[in-house]
């Protein structure tokens, strides 16, 4: 009777994050007609967790090395965020250029936060697999997308953000920041961790 | 090191499988949560529980066959083993002598 589809976001980020667990991408797809949309979105996002938790578990001096790199890469974010947005004000200031707006979608920022995670954990997921052979590659890569996330979070949610010295409602843009890059940490965790592993 | 004893939820996994007997796969063991445990399972949890349980020796499993129906994916069926069944024992045994004796549950007051 029924027709629809599961969500093809949703099931990308299942098929690229859970690769080598067949078995439980099936019964999501068995079990799929009978329940909701929330439903399909709420397993791949779990199943990507897990797979994210698993590598953890598995190979905890490389999560070290992660986190460690992770907790660089948010330092570092933050330091040229202030450099950079004192930058951009005197560069406006001296031009004699209006501020451009910013923040139209103030009150949409938390419809985004689920495509901003399935996002970066693709990413993610991508710089995982290449991060053996090309890892400063993949250094500039992280440090590419964490800056387009945060400018573009910016740029879309945060009112005047060129015109004030602080950011309005940090918490919020902090709680945004993390959010990405927690995706983009578990996509790198599972992206390297959940090929199939050998059978002894 | 392996644990030597069950958390609640795979007890209740456990359970279903025995429950489920031939037909236990991922599908019908999270039903039988919801239905008779009671609980929203996700399946991945399920599946992670199960690692652990056939890790540990208690349960196996065997790959069967790809279905349409599931995108051309193959059913991973679980068995509880002797090991499983012991383990299933014990913890029933060792909750039904913390369970006894106690007057704040007996008669179903509270």
């Amino acid at each position: 009777m029924k027709s629809r589809q599961p969500p093809r976001l949703a099931l990308a980020l299942l098929e690229h994050c859970v690769r080598g667990n067949d078995a439980l991408i099936g019964d999501v797809l068995e079990d799929w007609p009978r329940r909701s949309h929330a439903w399909f979105w709420g397993q791949a996002l779990f199943a990507v967790f897990a797979q994210g938790v698993l590598g953890m578990r598995t190979t905890p001096r490389l999560t070290a090395e992660r986190a460690l790199i992770a907790t660089g890469m948010l330092a570092l974010l933050g330091f040229y965020t202030v450099v950079v947005a004192t930058l951009v004000n005197r560069v406006i200031a001296l031009s004699g250029a209006g501020l451009p707006q910013t923040g139209r979608y103030q009150d949409l920022q938390l419809f985004f936060i689920i495509p901003a995670f399935a996002g970066a954990v693709l990413v993610g997921r991508v710089i995982g697999r290449l991060h053996q052979t090309h890892r400063v590659v993949c250094a500039l890569g992280c440090s590419v997308t964490v800056t387009i996330a945060a400018c573009l979070n910016f740029y879309l949610f945060v009112p005047d953000v060129l015109a004030q010295p602080l950011v309005a409602h940090p918490a919020t843009q902090i709680a945004a920041g993390m959010i990405v890059i927690a995706g983009l940490f578990i996509g790198i965790n599972s992206g390297s961790s959940c090929e199939p592993q050998p059978t002894s | 090191m392996a644990r030597d004893y069950l958390t609640d939820f795979e007890l209740m996994i456990l359970l279903a499988v025995l429950r489920i007997g031939d037909e236990a796969y991922g599908v019908p063991i999270a039903r039988e949560l919801e239905d008779r445990g009671g609980r929203t399972v996700v399946l991945s949890a399920v599946y992670a529980a199960l690692d652990r349980l056939e890790v540990n020796g208690l349960v196996s499993s065997t790959v069967g066959e790809p279905t349409p129906a599931r995108g051309g994916r193959a059913k991973r069926f679980f068995r509880v083993t002797a090991a499983g069944l012991k383990a299933v024992r014990q913890t029933q045994r060792a909750l039904t002598q913390l369970w006894t004796g106690l007057p704040q549950l007996e008669g179903g007051r509270r």
